[in-house]
Parts: C-alpha cells; sequence; structure tokens
C-alpha cells in the first residue's frame, strides 16, 4: 500500500508539473514570436 | 451588487477612499505623465486633481452627517475628534490643490501648449502634502469604526497590524482599477498610447498587490476569530469572513488574468511598438469584469465589520462550512494535492530567480557582448513564473494560514514580494534601458533597481526556506 501510495504521488506531481510547464512553454515559445515579429519589422 | 449606498456613513466609506488612497494612483500618473512629457495626460492628470477635489465635498458632509451614526457600542464618544480636525486641513490643502490644477489646465487649454513646467511641479508638490495628510487623516478614520485595532498583541495570537494592513492595502487594486480604468479609456479614445501603456502598468501593479491584500486577509481573519474580540465590538462572524474571501479568491483570478494580459501587451508594445488593438479592449473587457467582482469583495468586506452598514437585505449569515473556500482548504490540506503543487512552485521560483539573475547581470555589466533587448527575451519566464507561484502560494497558504502568518519569516517574504515584483516592470518600461546596445553600459539607475531587485527575490525566497523553522 505504501508503494501504491508512493507512486500515486510522483504520477500527480509528475502530472501537474508536466501541466504547468507545457503551459509556460507554450505561452513565452508565444511571446518570442512576438519578439521576433517586431525585431523583423 | 450594494454601489448605491443607504446611509451617509456607508457612503462616506465609499467616497472617502478616492481622495485618500486615489491621490497615490494620481500622483503616481501624474508623475508618469511628466517624465514622459505627454501633454495631453499632464492634462488629464491635472483634470483629475481637480475631480478629487470636488470629490472632497461629499467627502467632508457626509463624513459630518456621519458622526450621528457613530455611536454603536463600543466605539467612544469621541472616537472621531481627531479624525475631523484633521480632516479639514487635509481637505483644504486638497482644494488648494484641486483649484490650483485646474486653473493650470485652464491656462494651458487657452494658450493651446501643454502646461507650464514649473506649475506641474507646484501642483505635484502640493497633492504630495496633501496626501501626507489624507494618511494621517485615513489612519484615523479607519480607527474610528475599527476600535479592534487597538487590541494589544498577546504572544501566540496573531497580531492586528496584519488586520490593520489588510484595511489599507485591500483599497488599492480598488481604487487603483477605478483610476486605471479612467486613464485606460481615455487612451483608447484618443489613442494615446502612454495613457495606455501607464494604465497597463496600474493593472499590473494592482494583480501583484491583489496577491499581498489575500494573504493579509487570511492574516486579518485569524486575528479576527482566534481569540473571537470580545463584545461589544465582536464577536466577527466567520459566515461573512467566508463570503468575502470567497469573492476574494475569485477577484484574484481576475486580477491575475488582467494583469498577465497587460503584461504581455507591454511586452509586445516594447517590441512592435505598437499595441494589439483587439488584446486591448480585451484587457477592457477583463478589466471591467474584475473591478464589478472586487466592488462586490470589497462590499462583503466592509460587512464584516461595519454593522452600521448592513442591511435586512443581507443574507450572509448562513453555515460557514457552506462556502467555496473552506473546501479548498479541506481538499489542498490533503498531501496528493498539497506536495505537487508546492513542487510547481519550487520550479516557478527557480526561474523568477534565473530571469532576475540572468537580467540583472547583464545591467550590472556582465555579457556586455549582448544588447539589453536579447537579455530581454527571458523576461517572460519570469513573469509566468511569478503568476504560477502566487498561485501554488496561495494554495500552499490556504492549506494552513494560520500557521504560515505567524511565523517570522513570512512578513519579510510578503514586503519584498510585491517590491521584488513590481520593480521587474522597470526593465520593460525604460527606453534608456532598452537603448542598451552590445558593449555598452547600462544607465546607473537600472543597476540600482536591478540590485533591488535581485535583493527583493533573495529575501522572498530565502523567507520561504525559513518559514518552517522561525516563529514569532
Amino acid at each position: 500500500m505504501a508503494f501504491l501510495a508512493t507512486l500515486k504521488l510522483w504520477a500527480m506531481t509528475v502530472a501537474v508539473v508536466a501541466v504547468v510547464a507545457a503551459l509556460v512553454v507554450f505561452a513565452v515559445n508565444r511571446l518570442g514570436k512576438v519578439a521576433d515579429n517586431g525585431e523583423r519589422s | 451588487m450594494h454601489l448605491i449606498p443607504d446611509t451617509w456613513p456607508h457612503f462616506h466609506l465609499l467616497v472617502s477612499v478616492f481622495p485618500s488612497i486615489g491621490l497615490i494612483f494620481a500622483i503616481g500618473l501624474f508623475i508618469a505623465a511628466m517624465v514622459t512629457k505627454n501633454v495631453q495626460m499632464q492634462r488629464v492628470g491635472l483634470f483629475v486633481f481637480g475631480g478629487l477635489a470636488v470629490l472632497g465635498v461629499p467627502t467632508l458632509f457626509s463624513g459630518i452627517w456621519s458622526q450621528s451614526a457613530m455611536t454603536r457600542p463600543g466605539i467612544p464618544e469621541d472616537a472621531g475628534g481627531g479624525h475631523m480636525l484633521w480632516a479639514y486641513f487635509a481637505l483644504f490643502f486638497l482644494l488648494v490643490t484641486g483649484v490650483l490644477a485646474l486653473w493650470v489646465l485652464w491656462k494651458a487649454m487657452k494658450s493651446g501648449t501643454g502646461p507650464s513646467w514649473n506649475m506641474q511641479n507646484l501642483v505635484l508638490g502640493l497633492s504630495l502634502f496633501t496626501l501626507l495628510n489624507m494618511m494621517i487623516v485615513g489612519d484615523m478614520g479607519w480607527k474610528i469604526s475599527h476600535q479592534e485595532l487597538k487590541i494589544p498583541f498577546v504572544y501566540g495570537d496573531t497580531s492586528q497590524v496584519w488586520s490593520h494592513i489588510h484595511i489599507i492595502l485591500n483599497h488599492f487594486p480598488t481604487v487603483g482599477y477605478v483610476f486605471g480604468l479612467f486613464f485606460f479609456i481615455w487612451g483608447l479614445t484618443a489613442k494615446n498610447e502612454v495613457m495606455e501603456r501607464s494604465a497597463l502598468v496600474v493593472f499590473v501593479a494592482c494583480a501583484v498587490l491583489g496577491a499581498s491584500t489575500y494573504v493579509t486577509g487570511a492574516s486579518a481573519m485569524w486575528a479576527l476569530t482566534s481569540p473571537p474580540i470580545p463584545a461589544p465590538l465582536g464577536p466577527i462572524s466567520q459566515a461573512r469572513i467566508n463570503a468575502h474571501r470567497d469573492f476574494a479568491l475569485l477577484t484574484l483570478f481576475g486580477l491575475a488574468f488582467t494583469g498577465v494580459t497587460a503584461w504581455i501587451e507591454l511586452y509586445r508594445y516594447r517590441y512592435q511598438k505598437r499595441f494589439s488593438r483587439i488584446t486591448l479592449y480585451v484587457i477592457l473587457a477583463l478589466a471591467v469584469i474584475t473591478l464589478l467582482i472586487m466592488a462586490e469583495t470589497g462590499h462583503r468586506g466592509g460587512l464584516i465589520n461595519h454593522p452600521e452598514i448592513r442591511t435586512a437585505g443581507d443574507t450572509m449569515t448562513r453555515d460557514p462550512s457552506t462556502f467555496l473556500s473552506p473546501w479548498i482548504e479541506n481538499k489542498i490540506n490533503n498531501i496528493i494535492y498539497f506536495v505537487p503543487w508546492q513542487t510547481v512552485h519550487f520550479f516557478g521560483y527557480t526561474a523568477v530567480f534565473a530571469t532576475v539573475l540572468l537580467v540583472s547581470l547583464r545591467i550590472f555589466g556582465v555579457w556586455k557582448s549582448m544588447p539589453f533587448s536579447a537579455v530581454h527575451r527571458i523576461v517572460p519566464l519570469g513573469v509566468f513564473g511569478v503568476a504560477a507561484n502566487i498561485f501554488t502560494g496561495m494554495l500552499m497558504l490556504m492549506a494552513d494560514t494560520s500557521r504560515y502568518v505567524n511565523e517570522a519569516a513570512f512578513w519579510p517574504k510578503m514586503f519584498f514580494l510585491p517590491i521584488g515584483a513590481i520593480a521587474v516592470l522597470y526593465f520593460s518600461l525604460s527606453d534608456r534601458l532598452w537603448a542598451t546596445k552590445a558593449g555598452e553600459d547600462a544607465p546607473m539607475d537600472a543597476k540600482w533597481i536591478a540590485a533591488l531587485v535581485l535583493f527583493s527575490w533573495t529575501i522572498v525566497i530565502m523567507g520561504g526556506r525559513l518559514l518552517p523553522y522561525l516563529f514569532v
């Protein structure tokens, strides 16, 4: 049971961090394009 | 929504915050107009000083007519004496500032030029002196009804200093939004980009201060309920507090969405030298919705400890456990929810500190081979780190508010958080810093700001780490 509980905690942590990281990467990448467009014009 | 007051004390509460807290925003926006030498914004700023002087009239009379209503148990008979006396001084200087501002505006309009530089400085100086008076009057005013602030601190309890700070701080996002929206709408209508940018800065700053407001509010809750305030001032209803903080949570989300979107537009403007008109209107809609939510939050907050403004129609006396906030507190206390969000919080501050360190080191003179604009590209990472950490930090706080707020490392963390987050705006706003090319030294003022930002975030992170170990 202890192993399952640990696994569940790891899985939940990885999932939450992955979702937030994906959102941040998307937003930073999108703003990078905004900056690129500005520097080209 | 209960924006139309039934009684003079209620009216006084609503109107008096504009010539006091509002004056801070009026002065800030006027300084922005002077620094940018934007004639139109200088004129609007002068007009606002005139408007605040006009608002001084209803503030004065509603105050006089409130005296008879403030005779409830627990308030000493002469409680309003000092407030009233000093209010005459403050309102006199407000009147002088307003009349002078309108006269300078009239002269500028008549001559068709910008307001005279000397006269602008005179108005600014007078307004700062008025603000000093208003701060004293405001604090005396708050202490009339809020006698609980005088309860001395007892070791082991939560200090009433938190309630005091919350009462001051919670007016900043609400009143700030009114001024921000006024300048934003004027800027949109007149297509004045300096006014639009200034309003966006107000929205971002209010978002940061919203987090501080929420935190001090959570602290105030413990100060007011554990142990309960004795009669006749108390006891304070937990249900009323919960009704208020449920809306405070909504406000936080509104402030965050408006603030982050506003920051994105400031970033876009830096690179593209123009705004996305669509996004500006999205920000306008978000800001209006947020202001409406904040108005209700503020009203509910006022109901907690202002029996004189309660009406028979108020229905916030239900079971305290039926609200959203206790439910979230219960959930986040479970390790399966707490640990993942805490992990995000740790990644969040690494992103913030990495960004701050990188940008600051360039400003200090390391990597001079890079132009500042290239280093500035990393700033979004820090901003999203701050956004993520305010969200996760609030969740963690909700797991055990009374423990966090009573730890000795908490207040420095909360003091330097808004300073660090707001000062970062300088990196995106300063034209001189932006113009720093490869091989060039950054301006000296940028170095001071970078040092302040770096120091602030160091204290925020150290404060967080020391939380479990240092007790009041």
